[in-house]
């Protein structure tokens, strides 16, 4: 009966206390279970790539520490011949060697072109598309029809891709002659149709450098990312908002300027909030949970022992000393509690996953309350007159 | 020396709303070798006389010796386990112990090793006409008779010299009766045990060498 009572509360409480540890474990996993998506696009969403986004927005999003993940590319154009400055303004893309290259601050920023398209020489990575160095990664048709192969150098004039009035129409600056050591190729998945195509990709970090060495201002043409710390998404907006990204106007013009953030929260926000009431109703509960299961625990105890008052009697009769009955019962209480906490903590895992120290914290507090219960019991059953329990057995 | 003495008892059962004389100024002498038997209606102080014959409560006025040592100044306790032994009326032997073991139970409660007490335990059991079949069982499973006799053999085990009982007979029929009676007499004057029975039986009360009768607390011989 006492192993019962006492395997029964342990697995209410283990139960109990587990479904609250399971809500706050998921809550502290949601950032990663459901990851939240944020892309920069133009104000009214219509475009996520070919829009300027201002370099300012860029370094603060890789300042911010809710921002991980962070892959944003530029556009450029590039022409495999020596071309000054000046001529540039007889040039328009059409007459580009490679219209279409990026510029890209890691090797997954493109949407669509998995890692494994892309083929490194012995001595390159992936990595290196992080760097600064001047190298390229070229499609391999490209390199085909330039007879050209990895590890080759290329000497190319870069353009930089901006759209300056509002309508669409890129403007190409000229931002130097550079020789570029051709790192890797990649082939386009011939399935994908989301591929982000570009036939030569750089490291955008490099072509930063070079604006910057050229004083011209650097814009990236897209960017997305996770929100690092998802459970704080007021103060990332907050931030978000100072770096001067606004939600979507969707009443706006479809101008090519990058300001506005879309973040893709609303399964992450009605799933936290679910996991928070969760949370919040057990802690509001445990008290009382506690309260109500110690006391139930303190009563079981204490009437287990009243029905065992004629034993007690006849041990004090016998001449067993009142400490002696005391320690005795004592001890057997708590034996037959551990048994039935251990029993309870064993049956609870069968129903839930394991947890020792779940267990132990279960275990040990319920302890104490129901020796407590078995030591008032005690102690109100030593002031029992010895001759009326066992006449009143008569 | 007397066993036990009586010295102007009185005892007050004293609740919230109310206090109860049960024994007043009651004065009486046991010797051992004797078979005494106190009877009186109900309510009228024998258990209260037995309850502290028994060391299980202490008189509100007055004293009571044991050999001549009040036992007021006594571990109650250990005269219990080694002097005096109480017989219910309900034999109150341990349900979940069986007969063997709750003879054993007071010399296990003095710390004689297993064997001797079993040893033991098995002549006594022997002594108040049990047979070996009775070892093994426990106390549903045996006659009124028989838990009467196992528990009269408890009483015995602890080797005290006082045996007082309560109503031994109450739950008897005649044959068995003869028979418990039969076994304290001869307890008595036989091994030199004091033996004092609480009883309404006059049948017992014949075969006492000394009747005490209490009413209203008080006692007469």
């Amino acid at each position: 009966m006492a192993v019962c009572t006492c395997m029964l509360i342990v697995v209410f409480l283990y139960l109990f206390f587990s479904g609250l540890k399971v809500n706050l474990a998921q809550l502290a996993a949601l950032p990663e279970a459901l990851p939240i998506e944020a892309q920069i696009r133009n104000l009214n969403g219509t475009l996520t790539s070919s829009m300027m986004i201002k370099e300012s927005v860029i370094q603060a999003l890789e300042d911010s520490v809710y921002v991980k993940d962070l892959s944003y590319t530029a556009e450029l154009a590039a022409v495999t011949a020596e071309i000054s400055e000046e001529a540039t303004a007889e040039l328009g893309q059409g007459s580009m060697t490679f219209p279409s290259c990026l510029g890209v601050n890691r090797v997954d920023a493109l949407d669509g072109l998995p890692a494994e398209a892309f083929t490194f020489a012995s001595n390159a990575n992936s990595g290196m598309l992080g760097g600064a160095e001047p190298v390229c990664v070229m499609r391999k048709a490209d390199l085909d029809v330039q007879g050209l192969s990895v590890g080759d150098n290329i000497r190319m004039t870069l353009f930089t891709i901006t759209y300056p009035n509002d309508n669409a129409m890129n403007k190409l600056y000229w931002l130097g002659v550079y020789d570029v050591r051709i790192i890797g190729s990649f082939e386009v998945p011939v399935s994908e149709t989301e591929t982000r195509t570009a036939q030569v990709i750089f490291p955008v970090k490099w072509l930063r450098k070079e604006q910057a060495k050229a004083g011209s201002l650097f814009f990236a043409d897209s960017a997305h990312f996770r929100v690092a710390n998802p459970l704080e998404l007021n103060t990332f907006k907050t931030e978000m908002d100072e770096a001067g990204l606004m939600p979507i106007i969707s009443e706006a013009n479809g101008s090519q300027r990058g300001n506005a953030l879309t973040v893709n929260d609303e399964t992450f926000i009605k799933t936290a909030a679910r996991l928070k009431e969760n949370i919040a109703l057990t802690q509001i509960l445990t008290p009382f949970v506690v309260v109500i299961v110690g006391f139930l625990g303190f009563v079981a105890s204490y009437l287990l022992l009243q029905s065992r008052r004629p034993e007690i009697a006849i041990m004090r009769s016998l001449g067993v000393s009142r400490r002696s009955c005391f320690g005795m019962l004592l001890f057997e209480s708590a034996v037959l509690e551990l048994s039935g906490s251990l029993a309870g903590v064993a049956a609870a895992s069968f129903l839930v996953d394991m947890d020792a120290s779940l267990g132990l914290g279960v275990a040990v507090p319920f302890f104490f309350v129901y020796i407590a219960g078995t030591a008032v019991a005690l102690a109100m059953l030593g002031r029992f007159s010895v001759m009326q329990v066992l006449t009143a057995l008569d | 020396m007397d066993m036990l003495e009586v010295r102007d008892v009185g005892y007050v059962y004293q609740s919230k709303y109310q206090s109860i004389e049960a024994l007043k100024g009651v004065n009486c002498q046991f010797a051992a070798g004797q078979f005494y038997a106190v009877t009186g209606p109900s309510g009228s102080g024998k258990s209260t006389l037995l309850s502290l014959l028994a060391g299980l409560d202490l008189p509100t006025s007055g004293e009571i010796l044991v050999e001549g040592r009040s036992m007021t100044a006594m571990d109650r306790d250990k005269y219990r386990r080694e002097t005096a032994s109480v017989v219910y009326q309900s034999f109150n032997l341990f349900p979940l112990l069986t007969a063997l073991e709750n003879v054993m139970y007071p010399m296990e409660l003095l710390h004689l090793k297993k064997p001797a007490a079993e040893e033991t335990a098995k002549r006594l059991i022997g002594e108040v006409g049990l047979g070996e079949k009775i070892y093994r069982q426990f106390p549903v499973m045996m006659s009124g008779g028989e838990q009467q006799r196992v528990s009269i053999a408890r009483a015995l085990a602890a080797g005290g010299k006082v045996i007082l009982a309560d109503e031994p007979t109450g739950n008897l029929d005649s044959a068995n009766e003869e028979n418990v009676v039969k076994i304290l007499k001869n307890l008595a004057h036989e091994k030199g045990y004091l033996v004092i029975v609480i009883t309404h039986n006059p049948n017992v009360c014949l075969e006492a060498d000394t009747v005490y009768r209490i009413r209203d607390g008080e006692l007469r011989t």
